[in-house]
């Protein structure tokens, strides 16, 4: 965390702009320092490092779409500043919980794939939290339709696996 | 003083940060909903396919609700099922270090209640359940029910007893070790205060106290590894008894042997 933050706060003197295309072909132009915190753009970056003009530069990411970088980039701006800064640590987690508290599920989903292709660890992290936080004491079968996942077990086997762990179904929230 | 007014900076600078923060998503996320079905087609959580995302989340739930996750779907289940996971869900709400050995009985991680954990106690010469109760902080009918003691006679015949924990504090960073204890009858996770019990050489049998479990550990890592009596006894014993380290010791050793035919 200290290394990366104190990188980028070399790289935001330079206030250089990166032109970043979603996958919807939209064009948003970003600060350098913003745009290398994405593992895909940081090495097309370094690969078109001889380019003289940045400016020049279009980073296509192919995996996300306008709406979600547009909702990603001041994020990470923003967290950015805040770690350049000595700040404690529960500041930082006080601006994730602002971030994350209105997110709705589906956005947070999208955000999840999104982060993970991007390599934004720490947004990673915090989202991975959300998602736990809620699923927390619901059904298997909340759980299955909130996230959209297809059942795949035979009737015997999800039999078998519930019959292992009966205490697990006790008490747990109505869907 | 320096310091505090720095730190009331940074609250300014976040609440300001985080007022900008909300209009500018509030904004974007006002013109992009046109994706809000979610179906198992169209599902955005194809990031959780990831074992190593779904891994991060799961890491993050209690005993109960990982058991539950291992129901959900096979993906989930050989994440959720993964012996490390568990342990680490059983350790997490007492900020344990470790979990030494594995329990004869797979339902001993279910319940993580301080009940599950015990100081031993090895007993001294003058030792009486009263000055255990005071010395540990505890009362006297809770160490009793705890080592199914019906009089305070029995202690001599013992080598040891089990003190509830008094405070959650004492687990904190702590080494627990799964015993079956003869007198409790059940499976406990052992505190030692004085350290470790590795460094008496007695305590290999002390960890497996009764002959009959030592030979059921012996009995399925000779199953799991399908090797022979002594070999499975070789990697218990270089394991120190403890079950997962004897079978990735062994599976390291069947790795080096395999690269040692292809070479």
């Amino acid at each position: 965390m200290a290394s990366s933050s104190s990188s980028s706060s070399c790289s935001s003197s330079s206030e250089k702009k990166i032109t970043l295309k979603s996958s919807d072909g939209e064009a948003l132009n970003v600060e350098k320092n913003v745009a290398l915190e994405f593992e895909p753009a940081k090495g097309f970056l370094e690969d078109n490092s001889e380019e003289a003009d940045d400016e020049a530069i279009v980073v296509p990411l192919p995996n996300v779409s306008a709406a979600v970088l547009s909702e990603l980039i001041p994020y990470v701006k923003q967290r950015l500043e805040l770690s350049a800064k000595p700040v404690q640590k529960k500041l930082i987690k006080a601006f994730d919980d602002q971030f994350t508290r209105h997110l709705s599920d589906d956005k947070l989903g999208e955000l999840m794939l999104a982060a993970n292709y991007l390599g934004v660890n720490y947004l990673l992290d915090v989202l991975c939290d959300v998602t736990a936080d809620r699923i927390k004491n619901k059904s298997v079968e909340y759980v299955r339709e909130f996230l959209g996942i297809q059942n795949d077990f035979t009737p015997e086997e999800e039999a078998e696996l519930r019959a292992q762990c009966p205490w697990a179904f006790e008490g747990v929230d109505q869907d | 003083m320096g310091c505090c007014g720095d730190q009331n900076d940074a609250e300014e600078e976040l609440q300001n940060h985080l007022l900008s923060s909300s209009s500018s998503s509030a904004s974007a996320s006002s013109f992009t909903d046109p994706s809000t079905v979610i179906s198992p087609m169209n599902s955005h959580f194809s990031a959780l396919a990831c074992p190593d995302t779904l891994r991060l989340i799961l890491s993050k739930l209690s005993v109960t609700d990982l058991a539950r996750a291992s129901c959900v779907c096979r993906a989930w289940s050989s994440v959720a099922s993964d012996n490390n996971m568990i342990v680490l869900a059983f350790m997490a709400p007492w900020k344990l270090k470790e979990v030494v050995g594995m329990p004869l009985n797979g339902s001993f991680w279910r319940d993580n209640g301080i009940g599950k954990f015990a100081i031993s106690h090895r007993l001294a010469r003058g030792d009486t359940v009263a000055s255990l109760a005071v010395k540990y902080s505890v009362q006297v009918m809770d160490i009793k029910r705890l080592n199914n003691m019906m009089s305070d006679h029995g202690i001599y015949s013992r080598e040891r007893l089990l003190i509830p924990i008094s405070s959650p504090e004492l687990l904190i960073d702590g080494i627990c070790y799964i015993e079956f204890d003869t007198y409790a009858k059940r499976e406990v996770a052992v505190l030692y205060l004085e350290g470790a019990p590795e460094k008496k050489p007695s305590c290999l049998l002390n960890r497996v106290t009764s002959v009959h479990g030592r030979r059921r550990i012996i009995n399925s890592l000779r199953r799991s590894m399908q090797v022979d009596d002594e070999t499975a006894q070789y990697y218990l014993s270089i394991s120190n008894g403890n079950l997962r380290a004897a079978l990735s010791e062994f599976s390291a050793d069947l790795e080096w042997e395999r690269q040692g035919a292809l070479a």
